[in-house]
């Protein structure tokens, strides 16, 4: 998608790895140990070219954590990342070396929490370097597959041509564990211009 | 949607508009609190309340820092101050904090427990007002803790399993199994004791965690005082002392327990099969006590375990013995004769020495045979098998290597002539008769001798020189023996 | 007594985040001549035929990283003062580039910051 500007767009990404990197920091000491994340990758596409990334680029399987979020942007923000690594995710923040099978209640609870860390930490960061306003709603952790995604991330509840998609790349490393995840912002592009806007008058001062 | 039943005032509507959502706050199985703009709170729910022990009154207008100065972790604290600032609403899962507000929940006897909990932050849409919500976990948690303590039993069981498949040795099985309820039941010492050879004494077998324990040397006799240990063997049910102090069968240890921190002892009967009773695995706590539940069952799987390890073990020394013996006499077959052989050739030859072999065919067992029938046969063998022992040193070797031939073999001898005194006297013993019910069965023997190194100084060269010489004692007659000079 | 312009080099892969710190370090008033480069390679060619005073790196650079580049800066041009700029503000990381003897600037980096940081490899020199 054409929306943004090289430069806007190399802008967010900056943005982005503020807010990454003080989500790291945030997990390093809850977790007490490193926590290395970076973002190797970002695109902006559109609801159809998102329903072909989910089934291309991303694992079958995902588990994930989702929660809403209104304010200069509106839409809703998922941490998604392979399913049959969510337990060693898991065991990983708590610092245990268990090989159970399968991940029980509370443990989701727990990727809920990674989830809500990371997402509040990249919405707050763009929020607060382009002097805005943003609210974030509690987490919800779920299961599903690359064909089902776009049903649980409500892709086409709403106005399709006017969402935007926003798909980022992360690297994970927590202890011994690393894998790579993705963050879906859906946001609704009646609330782009603002965005759009914020990014503009930023590099204005800048540039 | 317009409501079909305006007259009778109970629609769903008028129900919801007439409802005090505070009551229903109130009457909610779990916390909830209303935080203002600077963390205060301007309600609390009486569940909060009842696991707090402060009065609604009291809570009003204070913030959570102040109710509990010093006692808030701090991503709690921050977790707050960022959902009623910044408006970001947070989740603090109850694994990643473990500590989080310090309520306590009371059982049904009346005791005060601590709670576990998870907490939902959430500020409000159109207010300024934030949502605390405080969910119960404690049975969510007791439940898992409870399934991933299965979880690490059975993959310390498969580990276990899989030693025994592999074949590894008997004392490493056994050293697993007591690191494995070690690490299942923490603070405690375990050993393994096994029924001796006599079938009267109950061995240490296995003690990873016990240097140097001695139970009068390494051994409980079964028919003395009960001891925790031997009862569990006599009754075939876990034993328990609860205080070895209180406990006069373990005054002879009082030192060593001290010495080695035991204040208890549980015992657990190792039963193999036919129900026989092999042995015990006996658990050492460092506090007084009783199992619970699920030690008691952790202590009866190990247990199991050990005997599956142990009848593993039988079996495998079984396949062992039959292979390299003669299953009718237990003596050893050739392969382990040429084991003997070629060990004592080295020997021999390193220390200097005589050794000698002897080729030895009964005569006129064939006839026994065909006269009395091959049980007559067979018992007439073992026997003989026995005598020919009876009259050898515990180093010598007498080997079964065909129906009616075997071989002794002379681990030293001084010179020719004891070889020839032990020849003379295992002919003897061989044509001495065999009574067998009302049969007197009698053979007799030739006997070829080789010497080392006068005769010979390889294996193959003494084997058939000895041989010969036997073909030659038979040619002479028989019942007698011969040496190739 | 005429200063001679103190060079910079800015290594970053973000054009915004070079901008960034370009505005900054202007904001200070101080005769600085900035040179920049995109990627740990650029930045090797540039260190080919100039060698900077002041080096600031951005830690998080597709192909070699922020200290790799550091290191190797270290052993060809000793006299060079590097500071690690990034938006990965933890304490291991702040370990490793103190060993190596860079400054380690959390992002997003404030004028302050970077006019004290100048200050410090000034008087280092003296």
């Amino acid at each position: 998608m054409d929306l943004f500007s090289a430069d806007e767009h190399d802008l967010i990404v900056e943005l982005m790895n503020l807010g990454v990197g003080r989500a790291a920091h945030a997990l390093s000491q809850l977790v007490n140990d490193e926590v290395l994340l970076s973002v190797p990758r970002l695109e902006f596409i559109s609801v159809p070219e998102a329903q072909r990334a989910f089934h291309d680029d991303l694992p079958p399987f995902l588990a994930g954590v989702m929660q809403n979020f209104e304010g200069f942007i509106n839409g809703r923000a998922a941490l998604l990342f392979p399913e049959a690594r969510s337990l060693e995710l898991v065991n990983a923040m708590i610092g245990e070396e268990l090989s159970a099978d399968e991940i029980t209640e509370l443990e989701h609870e727990t990727l809920a929490e990674l989830g809500n860390i990371l997402l509040n930490h990249c919405l707050a960061t763009l929020a607060n370097q382009l002097h805005q306003q943003i609210k974030t709603d509690i987490p919800r952790a779920f299961n599903t597959n690359a064909d089902e995604l776009t049903r649980t991330l409500n892709l086409h509840s709403g106005d399709t041509d006017n969402t935007l998609v926003m798909l980022v790349q992360i690297d994970f490393s927590l202890r011994n564990s690393a894998l790579r995840g993705y963050l879906a912002f859906i946001i609704d592009l009646h609330s782009a211009d603002t965005f759009v806007n914020a990014l503009r008058s930023y590099l204005a001062e800048l540039l | 949607m317009q409501s079909s039943s305006d007259l009778s005032g109970n629609c769903p509507n008028n129900i919801l508009d007439n409802l005090d959502c505070t009551d229903l706050l109130h009457s909610l199985d779990g916390g909830v609190l209303l935080l203002d703009a600077q963390c205060r709170i301007i309600f609390c729910n009486r569940w909060f309340c009842s696991h707090t022990g402060f009065t609604e009154s009291r809570m009003l207008g204070q913030t959570l820092n102040q109710l509990f100065p010093g006692q808030l972790p701090p991503a709690l604290q921050d977790a707050i101050e960022t959902a009623c600032h910044q408006r970001l609403g947070r989740l603090l899962s109850y694994q990643l904090h473990k500590r989080l507000l310090p309520l306590q929940r009371r059982t049904p006897g009346g005791e005060s427990r601590p709670l576990h909990q998870s907490i939902l932050i959430q500020p409000l849409s159109r207010s300024e007002l934030t949502l605390v919500q405080c969910l119960d976990i404690t049975n969510a948690v007791k439940r898992e803790q409870h399934l991933r303590a299965g979880e690490r039993i059975l993959k310390l069981e498969r580990k276990v399993l899989e030693l025994i498949a592999t074949g590894d040795s008997l004392d490493s099985v056994l050293d697993e199994i007591c690191s494995t309820v070690e690490q299942l039941i923490p603070h405690a010492a375990t050993a393994v004791m096994l029924l001796d050879e006599s079938g009267s004494q109950l061995r240490i077998k296995s003690s990873p965690s016990l240097p140097g324990f001695n139970l009068r040397e390494d051994s409980l006799a079964l028919n003395g005082s009960l001891t925790t240990c031997t009862r569990a063997f006599q009754t075939r049910t876990l034993a328990v002392t609860h205080d070895i102090r209180q406990d006069e069968s373990w005054q002879p240890w009082r030192d060593t327990a001290t010495r080695l921190q035991i204040a208890a002892c549980w015992a657990q009967p190792i039963v193999a099969a036919y129900d026989e009773v092999v042995g015990v695995f006996a658990c050492y706590p460092q506090h007084t006590g009783s199992p619970s539940e699920s030690e008691r069952q952790l202590l009866q799987r190990m247990a199991h375990l050990a005997s599956i390890a142990l009848e593993r073990h039988r079996r495998m020394e079984r396949i062992r013995f039959l292979a390299l013996h003669d299953p009718l006499t237990g003596l050893p077959n050739r392969s382990l004769l040429n084991e003997h052989l070629g060990r004592n050739l080295r020997r021999a030859h390193r220390e200097g020495q005589q050794f000698a072999l002897m080729f030895i065919d009964l005569d006129g067992f064939k006839l026994i045979n065909d006269r009395h029938g091959h049980d007559a046969g067979d018992d007439l063998l073992s026997v003989l098998a026995g005598r020919m022992t009876d009259q050898l040193r515990g180093t010598d070797t007498c080997a079964r290597i065909g129906g009616d031939e075997f071989v002794v073999m002379l681990e030293t001898v001084q010179s020719p002539e004891s070889a020839t005194q032990v020849a003379d006297k295992i002919l003897q013993c061989l044509s001495t008769p065999v009574q067998r019910g009302p049969l007197s069965l009698q053979v007799s023997a030739s006997i070829g001798i080789a010497l080392y190194p006068q005769d010979g100084t390889s294996a193959d060269a003494l084997l058939t020189l000895a041989d010969d010489a036997m073909y030659q004692a038979k040619a002479r007659g028989k019942n007698c023996w011969h040496r190739i000079s | 007594m005429t200063k001679t312009p103190l060079s910079l080099l800015l290594v970053d892969d973000s054009r915004i985040a070079r901008l960034s710190l370009k505005r900054q370090l202007q904001s200070l008033g101080l005769e600085l001549a900035l040179l920049e480069a995109d990627s740990a390679d650029a930045a090797d060619a540039i260190l080919a035929t100039t060698t900077p005073d002041i080096a600031l790196i951005d830690f998080n650079m597709p192909g070699r990283d922020g200290l790799q580049l550091a290191e190797s800066i270290k052993q060809q041009h000793p006299g060079v003062r590097m500071a690690l700029v990034t938006a990965n503000i933890q304490d291991a990381l702040a370990q490793r580039a103190n060993a190596l003897g860079l400054g380690f600037l959390p992002k997003p980096t404030t004028a302050e910051q970077l006019g004290t940081f100048i200050e410090q490899s000034r008087q280092q020199e003296h």
